[in-house]
């Protein structure tokens, strides 16, 4: 009796040790596990998964989206940990850290290998943002840009023409001025501050100024540039064309444009199937208003490996399928947004015919690069704090813009010495 | 002498062995749990805090300097403050009103379990769901509190963005959230209390609000000193509700971070593990003295019956 006590003591430990320690690569040579943020790209993921069935028919694919917000902070604490998804999506603020840190493979040995998978046939600011050292990490997935949607039905009732590429920020203040209609609680502009990639990011360029200098050893937010850019939006926002950043927080305005409280809201393009999903025909979009010069921020999104992977071959034929000619083609024809296959542009076009799409494509014309250094989400976190904090009457924006640059530069100072 | 035995070691029969190895196999499971998953991890932060680690590289050994770079930075100092003022408000908040809550509920009426299950029902719900609905109920522009504030022509306050009142209005939650599980432990120290006190009592001729102080609350008290110790341990340690109200907005958390916050926020989104460690251990060195010094003054006001 005492024996047979002592063993089943003795798996009981073991089983709950295995249990506690085991971890889940390897789990099951047969799936490879997907890991991405934004669900309304479904379609396209699923068509794709189905295509690399058809050719590896015994592996299961698990897909898995967790909201944005919380995103990160998952993937690389199960990657820290030993796990993780075996491929899943990157973008620009992180992909440094992920490079460097071994977290994510380098895909260079794959595509010397792989006849099917050419470098030359993505757009050139995708393929730039996920290489380091010349080497590729992430395969490009899709592009995205921002335009200026704006609500037709809005724009009917105060008997104005729509928005064009002639719009430069003058006309922004002036027919934001007469959209807006205080008691009906409309606002003419969004003048975002919660977003700086559809929002401020594109003013500053737009201004004549930049947020990061090209060698990367330089904030430029304290600059005149810089300053102009956001003391228009404040002007904005204190005349009430658009919503305080109050408002701002509480109902993101996304939200507030698609509830038709917004006329013109600029928007990254992977957001137009949703608002026309929303807004149907009311909706338009046309190229950014101009400042001193024409910009428009571009950014993309691409699969990565994971750096401990043991799957790496079906892995790689995995990434082929989504971000090669069929992959891309499954974007286009959802609607998502710009395939990082240049010549599938245009049957990204095609794919809302009741919207102008084109507009984004043309902007490619004046992109402006996401900005992006090594600890890019560490100074985003005290730019974001620091400019918020001013719209809500903590410190003037003078002031704010001033610690960003500091903090901005000491950060900077530090990525020089590594 | 009858107690000889005690004094000597027990010798334990053969049945007597057999039967405490079956009790240990039986709360093997449980045991091995909390140590693979409580003792385990909380060792190793414990470790980890002297240490400067990212979660991928090797952690490096730096001695004490996180902990002094806690102490050095002011938002860590802010984080004790409105941890601190959070529990100190809030605890005692949730048991008074608990108390009075339970008093009320305590009596023979119809339909008492409707009420009973009404106040507890904000216990079941998951904080993550409470913070959604009160984050839109709270919401300046749009929030059903500051229409019905709107209707009365009464001003109508940024709840969450005026820093003034920003932490008031998270624990007005947190107290609503936490009160029907007082009232729960209340209520059964309440049914504990013995009629035959009151039965004296009203013979003597007290009156019901005597009966309250001099019988009620002092036979409640180990109840209450229950509530209060799980009561701070638990809001000192909050950071759902708080994340889940304004936890994306970095600007919005100043007025707000609390402790746990600090762990999160350095650990999970700086990826800075050591120095998420060295404020895990300072909190439970916290925690620990805050349990340990309402354990040495319960003397002083916890009465137990008989």
């Amino acid at each position: 009796m005492g024996k047979t006590l002592h063993i089943v003591l003795l798996i009981v430990i073991s089983a709950v040790i295995l249990a506690g320690c085991g971890t889940n690569t390897g789990s099951d040579d047969n799936t490879l596990e997907v890991a991405l943020w934004d669900e309304k790209i479904s379609g396209a993921v699923d068509a794709s998964i189905e295509e690399f069935n058809k050719e590896h028919p015994d592996v299961e694919v698990k897909v898995t989206y967790t909201p944005y917000a919380n995103y990160f902070t998952k993937l690389r604490t199960s990657l820290g940990g030993g796990s993780g998804p075996d491929v899943f999506w990157m973008n620009g603020p992180n992909f440094y850290e992920y490079a460097t840190f071994g977290l994510i493979k380098d895909l260079e040995p794959f595509i010397e290998k792989d006849s099917e998978f050419s470098k030359d046939v993505y757009f050139d600011s995708v393929i730039d943002l996920y290489s380091h050292e010349g080497h590729l990490y992430a395969a490009p997935y899709f592009s995205d840009i921002v335009g200026l949607f704006y609500n037709k039905r809005l724009f009917d009732e105060a008997g104005l023409d729509y928005p064009d590429e002639t719009w430069t920020w003058d006309d922004i203040k002036e027919k934001g001025e007469l959209l807006t209609n205080k008691e009906a609680g409309i606002y003419g502009y969004s003048a975002s501050v919660v977003s700086n990639q559809a929002g401020y990011y594109n003013l500053i360029p737009q201004a004549g100024g930049y947020m990061i200098n090209e060698e990367k050893t330089k904030s430029g937010f304290d600059s005149p540039e810089t300053r102009e850019a956001l003391h228009f939006v404040k002007d904005l926002i204190d005349e009430g064309i658009a919503p305080t950043v109050q408002t701002q927080i509480e109902s993101n305005p996304r939200d507030l444009f698609m509830s038709g409280l917004i006329a013109i809201h600029p928007e990254i393009s992977v957001n137009a199937e949703m608002f026309y999903s929303e807004l149907g025909d009311d909706l338009g979009v046309a190229p950014l208003p101009a400042g001193k010069e024409e910009a428009t921020i571009t950014h993309g999104i691409g699969w990565a490996m994971n750096g401990d992977t043991e799957k790496e071959e079906l892995a790689w034929e995995l990434i082929k399928h989504l971000s090669g000619e069929k992959g891309n083609q499954f974007i286009a024809e959802t609607g998502f947004s710009i395939p990082a296959q240049e010549d599938m542009s245009d049957l990204w076009v095609e794919s809302i015919p009741g919207l102008d799409l084109q507009v984004f494509i043309d902007a490619q014309e004046v992109a402006y690069p996401y900005p992006l250094s090594q600890n890019t989400i560490q100074w985003q976190d005290i730019e974001q704090a620091e400019i918020q904090g001013a719209f809500l009457g903590y410190k003037s924006i003078d002031e704010a813009l001033d610690n960003v640059a500091k903090e901005m530069n000491l950060i900077l100072d530090t990525e020089q010495i590594d | 002498m009858s107690n000889a035995s005690a004094l000597t070691k027990p010798k334990w029969s053969k049945r007597k062995r057999k039967e405490a190895l079956w009790a240990y196999l039986f709360i093997a499971p449980t045991l091995l749990g909390l140590f693979v998953f409580y003792m385990m991890p909380a060792l190793a932060s414990f470790g980890l805090s002297f240490t400067n680690w990212n979660g991928i590289t090797p952690p490096q050994f730096i001695g004490l300097d996180n902990i002094v770079r806690l102490f050095q930075s002011g938002s860590f100092i802010r984080t004790l403050i409105n941890t601190f003022v959070f529990t100190v408000v809030s605890v005692p908040m949730a048991v008074i009103l608990a108390t009075g809550i339970a008093v009320l509920l305590n009596q023979k009426i119809k339909g008492m379990v409707v009420y009973r299950t009404i106040y507890f029902l904000p216990m079941v719900t998951m904080p993550v769901a409470v913070g959604m609905v009160w984050k839109w109920l709270y919401n300046t522009d749009y929030g059903l509190l500051n229409y019905l504030l709107g209707l009365l022509h009464l001003p109508q306050p940024a709840w969450l963005f005026n820093p003034n009142i920003a932490l008031l209005s998270v624990i007005a939650v947190y107290v609503w959230m936490t009160v029907g599980n007082n009232i729960i432990l209340i209520l059964a120290g309440l049914q504990g209390i013995s009629q035959t006190y009151y039965e004296a009592a009203q013979i003597d001729g007290a009156s019901k609000f005597k009966q309250l102080i001099k019988i009620t609350i002092p036979l409640l008290t180990p109840t209450l000193f229950f509530v209060f110790i799980t009561g701070m341990i638990s809001s000192l340690q909050v950071f759902d509700l708080i994340f889940i109200m304004i936890g994306d907005s970095h600007v919005l958390l100043e007025p707000l971070r609390t402790l746990v916050y600090g762990v999160y926020e350095s650990g999970f989104e700086y990826s800075q593990m050591g120095y998420a460690s060295a404020q895990a251990f300072l909190l439970f060195l916290a925690i620990l003295t805050v349990t340990i010094a309402q354990f040495a003054f319960q003397k002083k006001w916890v009465h137990y019956d008989g």
